[in-house]
């Protein structure tokens, strides 16, 4: 073989998801291709969204064809250099199309589960097995969901736990006992504790970042390193008209005038979205609770230097440069020890803008651990 | 999240209602049916809970004092529920079929509706009446009507409609909540509809429309069990490359209308779906309201399809024949598509 052959397939987009719709090619049969290219695009009963292509070489192959719906995990395409000659992408193309959909199958088709910590019950999405586990943090009014297309690309490598803060998604909505961050955080050892699980390394996100430096700085063994993605609590205070707002909005109107400011590109903001964002604000206690975490977000007003001086672990920030929530710092804010990745094009969620691209550079500052 | 029925929906908001408010009472003929104090008495496989076990399961949680069982006289049920509500209760009345509302109208029309406007806002009467609505089950003309366009006629009165079990649940926990008398209308086709229904209470805001689908071709709005048919044209219309917008008002009183405007702003082409008889029909009234506010936006003129102007027929044939169906709205929106040149 003159050089890797990687397989394009139908993600899993939450365990729910069977197959998808191929709606349609963006690149020629032929045509080069950059890692994290949006390649084409897939349509669910409940989502639409781009899959990209897992790493940069030639789209040799479109095996699927639009219009066409395939199972989770069936291969829509092959990509690989010129140097891999013809019969073997014909060879890969039949060997693979079975392995790849058990595999996926396996992999994330895992139901959601509920766990009682500290008398707040949360809900979590275990991907993955063994290695340093990575702890998924969403921002104010996520849930686990924001890692949907993320998260299956990490869980090849270690097992991942996509955790619901308390009062958000599925997670109780009494805040009873939670007064701080200090407190959440608390909150998540105590749930790593009862899962058995000494050391994470935690991706968090916005305001889970915050939430993951308090962690960091207080439980610096349980830590083995910290990824921030366009992250609250370094110096920069996420816009209070998206925060007043999304706590305000009661309509589909006022929801997706809201969610335009979260996306770079705002077409991107689908009725889906709007639909499941209103339905876990219409739950009782949502909106009280999301009131207090903006409290507690109000309060972290440290610059970068101070927020990440007592941190031990290693950090590696991910920012959308088109972040308009909280818009992004140049590596000159940071000491040396940080690394900065900038999302070219990606607004304030690159978790689900640019989701291969943002699973790459995670993936690629996690420290490799000897299988 | 789990998947549940229209009725778990209802049951569910019901009960948890109760637990979260003592001043929440159920009032009813059957509510409790087949339940008995006497466990030698009771069947292994009886919870109770009316005609169709939206009620199941109350008496044993919340007792006879908050769990009333009724003879079968309609207008002492609402009289009594539109009093209790006055003195601080919120009661839950349950008529099983709107058919029979007829024969209390004055404890509704002039009783609930008008206690608040008529004492300046010094009473309220946070009453719901839960009725069961629409044709298909073969029930004939006194058990099969829709007549949601009789009640959103009175002011002073809400109307819900919800269309899956994700708005039952809610939709029933924000009329429980509301301070004003709401109709709520459950259609018998429904019952066994299933969908992600949330374990935790909430609630559903009044006059919120449910996108159902994205499109901008045509606006179709369809109520109550009709957003399912006009559902079914949709999907079945863009294979032919049509995509229609499909709303559901959720509540006919009241009504969502920036979200009608916004949606017809953008299509400029509107089908109207309802159950209901077509004379002084929410259709109708939908229709007016559309042509009076957005009249520029309009190419082409606004298409009713609904039930014809005759009682709900026994035959099952007939019956068929009398509901709107999936083939009758794909063509109101082809013709719509097509005017003017395909105009019949």
């Amino acid at each position: 073989m003159k050089g890797p052959i990687y397989p394009v397939i139908v993600p899993r987009w939450g365990m729910t998801m069977e197959e998808g719709l191929l709606v349609a090619w963006r690149v020629e049969e032929g045509a080069r291709v950059a890692a994290g290219e949006e390649l084409l695009e897939i349509e669910t009963q409940k989502i639409a969204n781009t899959v990209e292509a897992p790493q940069a070489g030639i789209l040799r192959r479109q095996v699927g064809q639009a219009g066409q719906i395939y199972p989770c995990g069936a291969l829509l395409g092959v990509i690989a250099e010129h140097s891999v000659p013809e019969e073997e992408i014909a060879a890969f193309v039949t060997e693979h199309a079975q392995a790849a959909r058990a595999e996926h199958r396996d992999l994330s088709a895992a139901a959601p589960s509920k766990l009682e910590v500290k008398g707040h019950v949360l809900r979590f999405l275990k991907a993955g097995e063994g290695g340093t586990p990575v702890l998924l943090i969403h921002g104010l009014g996520g849930d686990k969901n924001n890692w949907l297309f993320v998260q299956p690309l990490l869980a090849q490598g270690r097992a991942t736990y996509a955790v619901d803060l308390p009062g958000h998604g599925e997670s109780s909505k009494d805040l009873t006992g939670i007064n701080s961050f200090k407190d959440v955080a608390d909150v998540l050892v105590a749930f790593l504790d009862q899962l058995a699980i000494p050391r994470v390394h935690l991706v968090a996100h916005s305001m889970g970042a915050a939430l993951a430096l308090d962690l960091a700085r207080r439980y610096a063994d349980r830590v083995a390193s910290l990824t921030l993605l366009s992250p609250a609590g370094v110096g920069v205070a996420p816009s209070p008209e998206f925060i007043s707002g999304f706590i305000a909005a009661k309509s589909r109107r006022e929801m997706t005038a809201v969610l335009k400011m979260l996306l770079a590109d705002e077409r991107q903001v689908s009725s889906d979205m709007v639909n499941e964002l209103l339905k876990y604000k219409r739950l009782d206690g949502a909106e009280a609770a999301l009131r207090r975490f903006a409290e507690f977000l109000s309060q972290e007003t440290r610059p970068a230097s101070e927020a990440l001086a007592e941190v031990k672990s290693k950090v590696h920030i991910i920012w959308g440069t088109r972040d308009s929530i909280i818009p992004p710092l140049n590596a000159g804010a940071f000491s040396s020890n940080v690394r900065l990745t900038l999302i070219e094009g990606a607004g304030h969620m690159p978790h689900l803008e640019k989701s291969a691209r943002t699973a790459e550079a995670i993936e690629a500052a996690l420290p490799q651990e000897a299988p | 999240m789990s998947r549940k029925t229209y009725q778990k929906a209802l049951n569910e908001a019901l009960k948890q209602e109760m637990r979260r408010d003592p001043h929440v009472i159920v009032v009813g003929v059957d509510v409790a049916a087949g339940y008995t104090s006497r466990a030698e008495d009771a069947p292994d496989d009886q919870e109770g809970g009316g005609m169709l076990g939206a009620t199941a399961g109350l008496i044993q949680e919340f007792g006879a004092a908050r769990v009333i069982e009724t003879p079968i006289s309609e207008s002492a049920i609402m009289g009594m529920c539109a009093g209790a509500a006055c003195t601080g209760l919120r009661p839950v009345g349950e008529l099983m079929f709107v058919d029979f509302l007829g024969v209390c109208f004055d404890q509704i029309f002039n009783q609930a509706a008008k206690l608040r406007y008529m004492f300046g806002g010094k009473a309220k009467v946070p009453l719901v009446i839960r009725t069961t609505v629409g044709a298909g089950l073969n029930a004939a003309a006194q058990h099969s009507q829709m007549l949601h366009s009789i009640f959103t006629h009175i002011p002073g009165l809400k109307v819900a409609l919800p269309s899956n079990a994700y708005d039952a649940k809610g939709l029933l926990i924000n009329a429980i909540r509301d301070d004003d008398p709401v109709i709520f209308m459950e259609h018998k086709g429904l019952y066994e509809q299933v969908d992600e229904v949330p374990d935790e209470p909430y609630a559903i805001p009044f006059a919120e429309a449910n996108v159902v689908i994205d499109g901008d071709d045509l606006t179709v709005i369809a109520f109550s069990k009709m957003v399912h048919v006009a559902q079914a044209a949709a999907q079945r219309l863009e294979k032919e490359n049509i995509h229609v917008e499909l709303l559901d008002p959720r509540t006919s009183s009241p009504l969502d209308e920036d979200s009608i405007l916004e949606s017809v702003e953008k299509t400029g082409r509107v089908v109207i779906v309802d159950e209901g008889n077509p004379r002084c029909g929410m259709a109708a009234d939908v229709a007016a309201f559309i042509v009076n506010k957005a009249f520029a936006a309009l190419k082409a003129p606004v298409e009713l399809v609904t039930a014809p102007h005759t009682p709900v027929p026994f035959s099952p044939t007939l019956e068929q024949a009398y509901v709107p169906s999936v083939e009758k709205v794909a063509a109101a929106v082809k013709r719509t598509m097509a005017y003017p040149s395909a105009r019949a």
